[in-house]
């Protein structure tokens, strides 16, 4: 029987990899039984699905908008490239 | 006379350069490197490789897109440097996270059985891009590198594990780490 922590690294893998039947029985048995880790596996899944959607969305709609090159920055690239043209 | 081999097919404007695609590519590296000056560094590099290789954009796709493809490519690779000066394996990866959450039975510690953390799907989506930035910035290097190039950047395991000469496994536990470290934090900072 997994322990807590075990499926905790299978949840994660499971995201990363195919998980062999006989895991992913032992995985769907330990979380149909314990909540704290129905919770953990959860909040893991959102995690990944909802930061790989941002990380998208951040580029559109602004989420990031507050992030832009300084004034001196831009006078860095500007000098840098045309002294490599 | 030296003949370019790369004749570039039209004149390029720096300054047009910069302030057409500087802002995007620089948010873009600042969501993956989270360090102005890092992020300012792989925006210049970008342009430089750009600049040295203009005839390789074909025109068909937009210039912003190109330069994008270019900027992913240098982000991976600043990656790849870390990962290869050792500097951050030096760094540590801080107090083992499973240590914190499990006991030596491997069952949840008392303080993570309570029934008022907020569940991570609950948070709004400014809350959880802010939450997400925040702890990034708290976790050890090589975790949070693993987790920008598999989250953020979508490269596989395999990927991961060629660009930074590391195993699967490694990678893996990585993840693992990185992931149940961040959940920690986001849901504590409410």
């Amino acid at each position: 029987m997994l322990n807590c922590r075990d499926v905790s690294v299978l949840v994660s893998q499971s995201l990363d990899r195919k998980l062999t039947i006989w895991q992913k029985m032992n995985l769907w048995m330990h979380l149909s039984m314990c909540k704290l880790c129905s919770r953990f596996r959860r909040d893991i899944v959102h995690l990944d699905s909802e930061a790989r959607h941002l990380v998208h969305e951040s580029q559109r709609d602004g989420l990031d908008k507050d992030i832009t090159l300084s004034a001196e920055a831009r006078e860095r690239l500007v000098r840098n490239l045309s002294s490599q043209q | 006379m030296e003949v370019q081999a790369d004749t570039p097919k039209r004149d390029v404007d720096p300054a047009a350069w910069v302030s057409l695609h500087g802002d995007s590519l620089y948010r873009y590296a600042m969501s993956r490197l989270r360090n102005a000056e890092v992020a300012e560094e792989v925006v210049q590099e970008t342009f430089v490789s750009a600049l040295r290789h203009t005839s390789q954009y074909s025109g068909k796709g937009s210039e912003g897109a190109w330069l994008m493809g270019i900027l992913k490519r240098k982000i991976v690779d600043h990656f790849r440097r870390n990962a290869k000066s050792g500097l951050q394996i030096d760094s540590g990866e801080g107090q083992d996270i499973t240590e914190i959450l499990f006991d030596e039975t491997g069952s949840w510690r008392a303080e993570y059985r309570r029934n008022d953390f907020r569940p991570l799907d609950s948070l709004e989506r400014e809350e959880f891009w802010q939450a997400l930035r925040t702890c990034l910035e708290g976790l050890p290097n090589r975790q949070s590198d693993a987790f920008t190039l598999r989250t953020l950047e979508e490269l596989s395991t395999e990927e991961i594990s060629k660009e930074l000469e590391i195993t699967a496994s490694t990678v893996w536990v990585l993840l693992h780490r990185a992931r149940t470290r961040l959940a920690n934090c986001m849901r504590s900072r409410w």
